[in-house]
C-alpha cells in the first residue's frame, strides 16, 4: 500500500470491503489468481486517488467504481490483463426453478446499467449511494432502474402465471 | 395508495433506504390494509426472485466495456498560437492604413456635394374638416366655426 497520508481510511475499507471485491471479481471473471491481482489493484487506485488530494463522498462506491473499470479494462483487453475462465461464461449454477429462468430471461433483456446495478445490489449490499457513485449515475437513476426490473420481473412471472 | 407508490415504497424499504418516519408510516399503512400487505408480499417475492436470479446467474453483470462506457466527450479547442495572432493584428492594421490613404488620393467626383432639390408637391387638401372655437361675443359660451368652408369661400 503506497498511501500514507490515509491509512486509517485504506485499512478500514480493505478490512471491510476486500472479500467483497474479490467476490465481485470473482463473479464476472473467475479464478483466483486475476481476482487477487484485481483486488489489488483497485486498492492501489484508491490509495493513488487519495494522494491526489480527491474528496470522497462515498469511498465504499469509488471503490467499487474503480473495480468496475478495472473489471471492464480487463474485459476489453481479453486474454492480456486477465485470463479469463472459460468455465464461466455459461450459467454458472443451472436453474431447476422455472421462475427462476423465466426472470433470467427478463433480466438478460435489460439494459447493461440495469442489470450492473441489479447486482451490485443484490451480491454485494451496495446502498443506493454506493451504487450510484460507483456506476457515476444519480441517485434517483439508481433507484427507478432498480425498481423497473423488478416490475418487469414481476409483470413476467404474473403474465406467464408461473 | 397508488400500486405503484407502493411498489417503490416496499422496494426502498426492503433495501434499508426509507426514512424512519416513512418507513413507520408504511408499516403502519400495511398492518390497518390487508389488500395493501397482500400486494407487498407479492412485491417482495418478486424482489426475492429478482435477487435469486442475480445471485444463480453471475454472467448477467458480465457487462463489456464497450456497452456500458460513456463516450467521452473531448474537446479539442484550436488556440491560434499568439505570434499567429499579432500577425493578423498587424495584416489588419496595414489593410485599413493602405485603404485610408488611397481613399484619401481619390478625387471628389465634380457634382459631389451638389444637393438636388426636389420640388415639393403642394399639400393636398385635408379630407377631415377644421374647426375654430372662440368665445361668442353676445356671451353665450363659446361658438365653433368651421374654418375649412370659409378658406374655400375666401380663396379667388
Amino acid at each position: 500500500m503506497e498511501s500514507t497520508r490515509h491509512p486509517p481510511l485504506l485499512e478500514r475499507l480493505f478490512t471491510e470491503s476486500a472479500e467483497d471485491l474479490a467476490r465481485y471479481f470473482s463473479r464476472r471473471h473467475g479464478g483466483d489468481g486475476p481476482v487477487k491481482d484485481l483486488v489489488q489493484e483497485t486498492f492501489l487506485q484508491m490509495a493513488r486517488g487519495l494522494e491526489d488530494g480527491r474528496q470522497l463522498q462515498c469511498a465504499r462506491g469509488y471503490l467499487f467504481g474503480i473495480a468496475r473499470r478495472l473489471s471492464q479494462a480487463a474485459w476489453s483487453e481479453r486474454g492480456r490483463l486477465v485470463p479469463f475462465d472459460a468455465t464461466m461464461n455459461d450459467v454458472a449454477a443451472p436453474a431447476a426453478d422455472e421462475r427462476v429462468a423465466a426472470a433470467r430471461e427478463t433480466i438478460s433483456a435489460l439494459e447493461p446499467v440495469q442489470r450492473e446495478i441489479l447486482e451490485l445490489r443484490f451480491s454485494q449490499g451496495l446502498s443506493y449511494a454506493e451504487i450510484a457513485e460507483s456506476l457515476c449515475i444519480p441517485v434517483g437513476t439508481v433507484r427507478s432502474r432498480l425498481h423497473h426490473a423488478i416490475a418487469e420481473v414481476r409483470h413476467r412471472i404474473e403474465s406467464d402465471k408461473i | 395508495m397508488k400500486t405503484e407508490s407502493l411498489h417503490s415504497l416496499v422496494i426502498d424499504h426492503h433495501a434499508g433506504e426509507l426514512p424512519s418516519e416513512v418507513a413507520e408510516l408504511l408499516e403502519a399503512h400495511l398492518t390497518s390494509h390487508p389488500a395493501a400487505r397482500a400486494e407487498s408480499a407479492r412485491i417482495l417475492a418478486a424482489l426475492q426472485l429478482t435477487r435469486e436470479t442475480v445471485l444463480c446467474h453471475p454472467e448477467l453483470s458480465r457487462v463489456p466495456a464497450r456497452e456500458t462506457a460513456v463516450p467521452l466527450i473531448t474537446r479539442t479547442r484550436r488556440t491560434m498560437p499568439s505570434w499567429m495572432k499579432a500577425a493578423a493584428v498587424m495584416l489588419l492594421a496595414a489593410l485599413t492604413a493602405v485603404g485610408g490613404f488611397f481613399a484619401g488620393r481619390a478625387p471628389f467626383p465634380d457634382d459631389a456635394g451638389t444637393a438636388k432639390i426636389t420640388p415639393v408637391s403642394p399639400r393636398k387638401e385635408s379630407p377631415w374638416a377644421k374647426y375654430r372655437m372662440s368665445p361668442d361675443p353676445l356671451g353665450n359660451g363659446i361658438r365653433v366655426v368651421r374654418v375649412d368652408i370659409i378658406d374655400k369661400e375666401a380663396r379667388p
